[in-house]
């Protein structure tokens, strides 16, 4: 006896869910035609979703090779002088700690220092020496911020040892010097009012092409450079990756900022910025189709489902004449454009998939990840969409008259 | 209170075009009513208005107490479902639903969709092998008789009927005609829109529109019994021609322009219909003897007594015949000395007087 209201709403969902499958059986051609123009507006939204979401991680990881986008240097104070400037190098520790935290930070420390520059053996037809800007730095980071950088070496360089160097290469052409030669450097001690000099050889691991200003340094290990220059425990700068996009990048540098009193934190703002200006144009891009796509889309299942339901006039002066109301009539149509809607989202999304994987492939020669977070999106959209497109036509459902629909012959 | 009151009633279309014209009437509950007249008359209209599918331009209309002027639409489409069933001459079947489901169809705008109430409403109609046929695998009387059954279905107050043989042949109109008059056995209050005198014949009371007005009214008690008398002799003279009691009805001319007249008297157990023959049962039989034998008295008396040609007796005798009790049958017939044949020969029915004689 308790359960017989709830018997009683089981069966008359069991004849609205009989009624509403028929009517879309009877209706096959247009109701075909709505959900495949729901199951393209889903394909499209569902490809342009996941290519976007993975275009976005990967031009992230693309801009990398731009390298730092953060350069960490002394705070000027005030009266300061300015040959100085340099900051204790525990910045390091301090920051492998912030990196624990912030994943994918990626950073290298580098003491730049004036020395002069002199082959071994020397040769007479060449300058006794040049003044380089000799880099004290982990080679091995630094090259992780400049993947792009080509290096002319006999095996892979990565960390330097105490002898090693690795040279630019317009340097390296002056100066006759090539990978596995020897040079020596001279700096004079940076320590205050000292005014000595100390020399040191070191083997040419490899020469550096960038086409930038690297090509006119030498790159030592950090701390033979600060043993040579006299500045043990000192860093110039320090060049960072902060990871993600234009408003993490921001909320990275404030988070360095308030982390490291004394330090002046500076974005690389034309990195920053063109990254922020190319993703955001694919965004706009991937926005701006799948609007016009779902209104498009949209036209034509509201043009189908006004033809349906005019077609089925007769059916719902009938049912209004059996004591239907205008709300009960207009929810059996709601609902399958709805249903149109659930079942041409998810086909939608299977073959957005199957397409963005094949775009990626074909236009960027990635295998691309799926964003499981786009299916609900995408069914959901179709749904609403399919929805929203019915509200218009469901709206002759009020206009039907059932004395006049059934009048006579 | 009558069951249905209509007070004033007029629908107008644009300024001049009236469809009902201060149109008043009462219907007692139980009552079968046919409304008639010409195309245009307003029948329908009325029909729609009684149903709550369309709103009187003026006047009132109340069903049971309730005055309908005063609901809204959903209120009216309550009304609807709850008080009224619907059958229609074109039928109006949902064509993607079976039969069982146009039935359940009209439980679920009720209330409830209840599959065996609605398959023994089928059956009782006796579609209950057709349950699961969609419309276009049912006949025109099939489909009438799902209409039927769906009208039905939610124990309706009143059930309104436009034109509800208009698309039937003879024999499912017949089936349909007898389940209308089991329905107004029952008790059920039906107001039936036909053009047809004789499906208006089988109702308790006939309506008679022409342009929206009312103009007429009848009753049909005395008329009909006259008619069930006339028939009755018509199957006498076909039995006495042929010489079998059992007739086949393409065989009695009579039969098919009063079909409907045909089935009440069987449904009064005067006859006996069985598929395509027709015979007079115990109980109707002494009634057409008892016709005839007045009949031909009187004619016996008109040609003997008053020296009536020949060609007159037959149409003065139909006259009088109604008017002749048991006992002035019984004087007559022993006035003219038990006559045994009527001037044209034919037999005429002993009485009790002749056997005493």
């Amino acid at each position: 006896m308790s359960n017989r209201p709830a018997a009683q709403a089981g069966k008359r969902r069991s004849l609205f869910w009989r009624v509403w499958l028929r009517s879309l059986v009877v209706k096959r051609p247009q109701a075909a035609l709505a959900m495949g123009s729901l199951l393209v507006g889903a394909a499209v939204a569902a490809a342009l979703l996941n290519l976007y979401g993975d275009v976005r991680h990967k031009m992230t990881q693309e801009f990398r090779a731009y390298g730092a986008n953060v350069i960490l240097s002394p705070a000027v104070t005030p009266g300061a002088s300015s040959a100085l400037t340099v900051m204790d190098d525990d910045i390091v520790w301090r920051l492998q700690e912030i990196g624990r935290q912030m994943r994918g930070l990626t950073f290298a420390p580098q003491l730049h220092v004036v020395a002069q520059l002199k082959p071994v053996p020397a040769d007479p037809r060449l300058p006794e020496f040049q003044n380089v800007v000799a880099v004290g730095t982990d080679f091995a980071a630094l090259r992780a911020l400049y993947p792009g950088w080509r290096i002319q070496a006999a095996k892979e360089v990565g960390a330097l040892g105490p002898d090693e160097c690795v040279l630019g290469a317009h340097v390296a052409g002056r100066l006759h010097l090539a990978a596995g030669g020897t040079l020596e450097l001279e700096a004079a001690s940076g320590a205050p009012h000292s005014t000595m000099a100390s020399r040191s050889a070191f083997r040419i691991a490899g020469v550096l092409s960038t086409g930038g200003a690297e090509d006119d340094r030498v790159f030592l290990e950090l701390g033979s450079l600060q043993r040579l220059a006299g500045l043990e425990g000192k860093v110039s700068l320090v060049e960072l990756n902060l990871p993600g996009e234009r408003a993490e990048i921001e909320r990275g540098v404030q988070g360095l900022v308030r982390s490291l009193p004394g330090v002046d934190v500076r974005p690389v703002h034309q990195i920053v910025e063109s990254q922020g200006r190319v993703l955001a144009t694919i965004r706009w891009l991937a926005i701006s189709l799948t609007a016009l796509i779902l209104v498009i889309i949209g036209l034509c299942v509201m043009a189908t489902m006004t033809a349906i339901v005019l077609e089925r006039r007769k059916d719902i002066a009938v049912m209004k004449a059996l004591g239907a109301s205008d709300r009960l009539v207009m929810r059996l149509f709601l609902s399958e454009g709805a249903g149109l809607g659930l079942v041409g989202g998810m086909a939608g999304f299977a073959l957005g998939a199957l397409l963005a994987r094949e775009l990626a492939r074909r236009l960027f020669d990635v295998s691309l990840g799926l964003s499981w977070w786009t299916l609900p999106v995408v069914v959901l959209m179709s749904v609403l969409l399919a929805g929203a497109s019915t509200l218009f036509p469901v709206r002759i459902v009020r206009g039907v008259e059932p004395a006049v629909v059934l009048k006579g012959e | 209170m009558a069951f249905i009151e209509i007070e004033g009633l007029t629908k107008k279309y644009g300024e001049a075009v009236y469809a009902l014209r201060s149109f008043s009437l009462e219907v007692a509950k139980g009552e079968w009513l046919a409304v008639m007249g010409p195309s245009g008359s307003g029948k329908s209209t009325l029909l729609n208005i009684l149903g709550c599918l369309d709103s009187p331009t003026e006047g009132r209309v109340a069903i049971d107490g309730e005055d309908l002027g005063g609901l809204g639409p959903a209120e009216l489409a309550r009304f609807r479902a709850e008080k009224v069933g619907f059958i229609f001459q074109q039928f109006h079947l949902v064509p993607y639903l079976t039969a069982l489901e146009n039935v359940m169809l009209a439980q679920y705008f009720h209330s409830l969709a209840e599959e065996q109430e609605a398959a023994e409403a089928l059956r009782r109609v006796g579609l209950g092998d057709r349950l699961h046929h969609l419309p276009s695998q049912l006949s025109g009387g099939e489909q009438q008789r799902v209409c039927v059954a769906r009208a039905l279905i939610n124990q309706p107050n009143l059930i309104l009927a436009d034109e509800p043989t208009g698309n039937l042949d003879e024999v499912n109109e017949t089936i349909v005609m007898g389940l209308f008059t089991e329905l107004h056995r029952e008790g059920h209050t039906i107001v039936m829109v036909t053009h047809d005198a004789e499906i208006g014949r089988m109702t308790e009371r006939r309506i008679e529109l022409h342009h929206g007005r009312l103009a007429d009214v009848s009753d049909f008690p005395a008329r009909e019994e006259e008619l069930i008398d006339n028939l009755l002799k018509a199957v006498w003279h076909a039995q006495e021609d042929t010489g079998k009691t059992v007739l086949a009805v393409e065989a009695l001319p009579e039969f098919v322009p009063n079909r409907a007249t045909f089935l009440l008297m069987a449904q009064e157990e005067l006859i006996r219909l069985d598929g395509g023959s027709l015979a007079l049962t115990a109980y109707g039989e002494p009634r057409a003897r008892e016709i005839i034998r007045r009949h031909r008295l009187a004619e016996r008396l008109f040609f003997d007594t008053f020296g009536l040609e020949a060609g007159l007796l037959d149409a003065n005798a139909c006259r009088i015949e109604h008017t002749l009790g048991f006992e002035v049958t019984e004087k007559l017939c022993k006035f003219l000395k038990h006559p045994e044949t009527c001037p044209h020969g034919s037999p005429i029915p002993r009485g009790a007087c002749c056997l005493r004689k």
